[in-house]
């Protein structure tokens, strides 16, 4: 990595998102935007990002903040060549400030990288690695329709410490179609064997227009019961902090100090900017979405423009509740004076009556500085994150 | 008056009496075509989308026949609906005659009959009219000879007519003025005028629809309503072409209207006599009768805050609603509201729906019932309009409830599944007869309670459409019937409370939880649903608590979505009353009618 710069320079920290869309193979659960991976198509697309991060990074509402953390996801990026994504971080160092602490987090999914690869990527000033793991057994993988298997899984944990990964996060899956508490309680074993930095544990949620709605609506998705999956997002959260990982996001745990501080910034509703097509960017006041269309995106950078696609207007009053939303989803919390400094009103004051409705319900617990959800509400979190947004 | 015609419009919904009368209209010129706003007659919004009318309207129409002479057409306008017989009576009783629209492709719909029926009785002159002829489906010939079956009508009398395209329109006003007896009536014999509809005019008072039997009406005339008691002075009279003309006089067999600075529809009563009060005619007309609400609910607004809201808007309604009775009432489970009084449930859904949409205010409505008598142990006897306010059984010495004498019209080969649907529903037989071959009128005694829901749906159902059904009420008598109570999570819900015979109340409080299971959204905790008669539980179920339902994934690109996931989980919720700890909805309330 070329430049760096001291953590206070040109205005407050940056967290930038940039979009891979190319996938090997579309996931059958998976609704994120990608496309299948060629590698023409993705050297035309590279181009334009490389382009895009450019007008991006001479945008005044960007320019000269410090970037405090880079997230490339997807898709898989990993499907690209490392001297492609090697790339990619030079055009970002050439055109941001990183920051000295920079997190640079690479997702990858297993079955796209080997220990060269890694090698490569980690080199290239790759610091963090989060594998799509998602399960340890075959038979689940196969049905998720994932290109690889517990081997390969097992192996790409191994080649990523091996190439110098000192941030390894893996995520895994529970809830899944014919899935026992017994099963998901063997992938946490072995995933606490693997002895990663951050574990991520998401229930499956069937979004609308993949193979798996299709399959849950005519019946053949043998989802747990919902008594079943309560049991196994329990489990998520006793398992792994006695393991010495700390739950801090609804889905998310780490080892002391080893947060995500990429995510860190969705969850407390900072600034960030997302880069490549389909990706999404957040200042104060508007959340945008850039184009999905590949054609459409590299049309736009080629002519200096923005590849904006949707831009949400955020009012003071969505701001905030997206903010409390967020927030909750902190086992921290919302910090109370945060808010009422950044929105110039109590939260009490924005939600008249309900804080103390929810923790008399034994929802919503207070130390005097954070408001933050209870054990008891965890596995039914909606039921208070609803409480919040209006009417 | 011998160049008066006086006619209404018998039909189905749908088979084309609004196209009908605008025709007619057009025809006449009494509107011009640029001006004819569809389905004229239709005027309120309510009303259009329904598909129904529920105030009559009279208008004039200046027809040149063919026999070189003009004639004055009125044309009124009827309701068609079991809830409102009593109006469309006042109505028939203001014509000689009426055209009996029937769709040539779809044939006779038993809802007509019970008016074709009620204009027989009558004595009016039928003239039978097909339309919409120019369907590819249309088979004239079966419906001639339906008529003839069904009703006995001459199959030669019918006229063919298009309303959509305006075929065989003129044919129609040849025949009402060729086969409708004029009116009689002695211009000079002391005033009788028959109110057959009225509605309410923020500018003028009350707004009568008369026909003029005896006599003459006369501006500036001092009026008195034979029923009522109620004196007046005419201020304004006149006719509509379709639009109000004032005139001077309306006279014997003529239609119009009449404004006399009333204040309210209750003081002008449908079916009233107006006479003159210098010089009263010796009686009033007959057929008047006093309409008594049957069916009984609660109306609460979902946001306490918009009680004087609702009590401003029942008010406004009153004015044009003789048969709305409401007063103020307070529920543990529902804050306060009002219980009204309605003809009958289409009368309330359309209360309901007015309330709602006209005077934007969001209402809980508890489920209809009827109105109990009850004697207690100290000799007292009160009607009940609330079944939340039926005292204990230990002081109850007597409970009874509303009957009515029941005519169903229907063909016979569904005698057996009919007689079978009226044992069910408590019913008492009192006569069969057989009007013709085909056609039977069966005469049943019922407790109203059992009538008001879905009869007249499942009677429909059991003759595949083909039977008619009107009703009075005839009196209270015994019923072996006890109040079931419903708890929501230990508590009981006074507005879920109903009125049931001993015998069903097992199975209806059994079906009532089962339903309430469903209806009550999930909770975090576990919420039990009971149904107790007195003391004892007969029914119990339980609502889940919610275990699992947490958003697993948010990042950037997902917070509007997220965020909007949860708006739509919290607008479910937007329609529910919280009862205690317990969130309940809307339809919660009106579930016992969802019972078979």
């Amino acid at each position: 990595m070329s430049q760096t710069a001291s953590p206070t320079a040109g205005g407050s920290p940056l967290a930038v998102y940039v979009h891979i869309p190319f996938c090997l193979r579309k996931c059958h659960y998976c609704d994120f935007f990608s496309v299948l991976y060629a590698p023409a198509v993705a050297d035309h697309y590279l181009a334009a990002l490389h382009r895009e991060l450019e007008l991006a990074a001479a945008d005044p509402r960007f320019a000269g903040h410090p970037v405090s953390s880079v997230f490339v996801g997807g898709g898989t990026p990993s499907v690209l060549p490392p001297a492609a994504l090697a790339r990619l971080l030079e055009r970002l160092a050439r055109s941001f400030s990183l920051m000295s602490s920079v997190e640079i987090t690479l997702e990858a999914n297993p079955g796209t990288v080997d220990g060269p690869a890694l090698a490569d990527l980690r080199a290239a000033g790759y610091n963090r690695l989060s594998l799509g793991i998602q399960s340890f057994h075959d038979e689940f993988l196969r049905v998720l329709g994932r290109i690889h298997d517990r081997r390969t899984a097992l192996a790409s944990v191994e080649a990523a410490r091996r190439a110098g990964f000192a941030n390894l996060n893996l995520d895994l899956m529970h809830g899944l179609p014919g899935q026992t508490p017994d099963q998901w309680a063997a992938d946490l074993d072995q995933a606490i064997a693997l002895a990663p930095d951050h574990v991520s544990a998401y229930g499956l949620a069937v979004e609308e227009a993949t193979p798996f709605a299709r399959w849950a609506e005519e019946g053949s998705l043998p989802l747990p019961d919902e008594e079943t999956a309560r049991t196994m997002l329990l489990m998520a959260m006793d398992r792994l902090p006695q393991a010495g990982y700390q739950h801090y996001e609804t889905s998310n745990y780490a080892r002391p100090g080893y947060r995500c501080q990429h995510n860190l910034a969705y969850w407390e509703n900072r600034d960030y900017l997302g880069l490549g097509a389909g990706a999404w960017s957040h200042v104060a006041g508007q959340r945008w979405g850039n184009l999905r269309d590949l054609e459409e995106y590299a049309r736009r950078v080629a002519a200096d423009q923005l590849p904006q696609g949707e831009i949400h207007h955020l009012d003071a009053r969505t701001e905030l509740v997206e903010t409390v939303l967020m927030g909750l989803r902190l086992l921290d919390g919302v910090d109370q004076e945060a808010f009422a400094v950044r929105f110039g009103r109590t939260m009490n004051d924005c939600f008249p009556g309900k804080l103390e409705a929810l923790s008399r319900q034994g929802l919503l617990e207070s130390d005097g500085r954070r408001w933050r959800l209870t054990r008891t509400a965890w596995p039914v979190a909606n039921q208070v994150w609803a409480a919040f947004v209006y009417p | 008056m011998k160049n008066i015609r006086n006619f209404c419009i018998i039909a189905h919904i749908d088979h084309g009496k609004s196209t009908l009368a605008d025709r007619l209209l057009e025809f006449t010129k009494t509107l011009d075509p640029r001006q004819m706003e569809e389905r004229f007659l239709d005027q309120m919004e309510l009303e259009k989308e329904r598909g129904i009318t529920i105030k009559a309207k009279a208008v004039r129409l200046h027809y040149q026949a063919r026999d070189g002479q003009e004639y004055i057409l009125n044309l009124i306008d009827t309701p068609g609906h079991v809830d409102f017989t009593y109006e469309v009576s006042r109505s028939l009783a203001a014509c000689e005659g009426a055209l009996l629209v029937v769709d040539a492709a779809q044939g006779i719909e038993a809802q007509t009959l019970a008016n074709v029926y009620l204009a027989l009785e009558h004595n009016l002159e039928i003239i039978p009219v097909i339309n919409k002829i120019d369907l590819p489906a249309a088979n004239p010939n079966a419906v001639r000879q339906e008529l003839a079956e069904v009703i006995g009508l001459d199959p030669g009398e019918a006229i063919e007519v298009s309303a959509k395209l305006g075929t065989g329109i003129e044919e129609v006003l040849e025949a009402i003025v060729q086969r409708i007896p004029a009116p009689r009536g002695d211009r000079e014999a002391p005033l009788q005028a028959l109110i057959f509809d009225s509605h309410f005019d923020s500018y003028k008072g009350v707004i009568a629809y008369v026909r003029v039997v005896e006599g003459a009406l006369r501006r500036g005339q001092a009026i008195r309503m034979m029923a009522t008691g109620r004196s007046a002075e005419v201020a304004e009279l006149g006719i509509f072409v379709p639009s109000p003309l004032t005139s001077d006089s309306l006279e014997a067999g003529e239609v119009g209207y009449v404004a006399a600075g009333i204040k309210t529809v209750k003081d002008c009563r449908v079916g009233d006599t107006i006479t003159d009060s210098l010089r009263p005619a010796d009686k009033p007309l007959p057929g008047y009768r006093a309409v008594k609400p049957m069916v009984f609910c609660g109306l609460y607004p979902v946001e306490s805050s918009e009680y004087d809201l609702l009590r401003d808007a029942l008010d406004k309604l009153k004015l044009n609603d003789a048969s709305l009775h409401y007063e103020p009432e307070s529920s543990a489970a529902l804050g306060f509201g009002y219980r009204c009084g309605f003809l009958g449930l289409l009368h309330m859904d359309i209360v309901r729906e007015r309330l709602e949409r006209e005077y934007k205010t969001d209402l809980i409505t508890t489920a209809p019932n009827v109105v109990y008598r009850v004697t207690t142990t100290d000799g007292q006897v009160t009607e009940v309009e609330n079944p939340a306010k039926l005292p204990g059984p230990d002081r109850v010495q007597l409970l009874e409830e509303p009957y009515v004498k029941a005519q169903i019209f229907l063909p016979a080969d569904f005698i057996g599944p009919v007689m079978e649907l009226a044992k069910d529903r408590r019913g008492i037989f009192s006569n069969m007869e057989y009007l013709n071959q085909t056609r039977v009128a069966l005469t049943y005694e019922f407790p109203l309670a059992e009538i008001m829901y879905d009869f007249f749906d499942n009677l429909k159902s059991r003759t595949k459409g083909y039977a008619s059904l009107d009703y009075e009420f005839i009196g209270y008598r015994e019923g072996d019937m006890v109040k079931v109570d419903i708890l929501v999570n230990g508590e009981p819900v006074d507005a879920l409370s109903f009125v049931t015979h001993r015998s069903q109340a097992q199975y209806r409080g059994r079906q009532m939880v089962e339903r309430l299971r469903s209806l009550i959204p999930r909770q975090m905790f576990e919420v039990p649903v009971q149904a107790a008669v007195g003391s004892k539980i007969v029914a119990r179920e339980s609502v889940r608590a919610y275990r699992k339902d947490v958003l697993a994934k948010c990042y950037g690109g997902d917070v509007t979505r997220k965020r909007k996931l949860l708006e739509k989980q919290k607008e479910g919720k937007k329609r529910m009353k919280q009862v205690g700890s317990v969130e309940i909805p809307q339809e919660a309330f009106m579930a016992i009618l969802k019972i078979e």
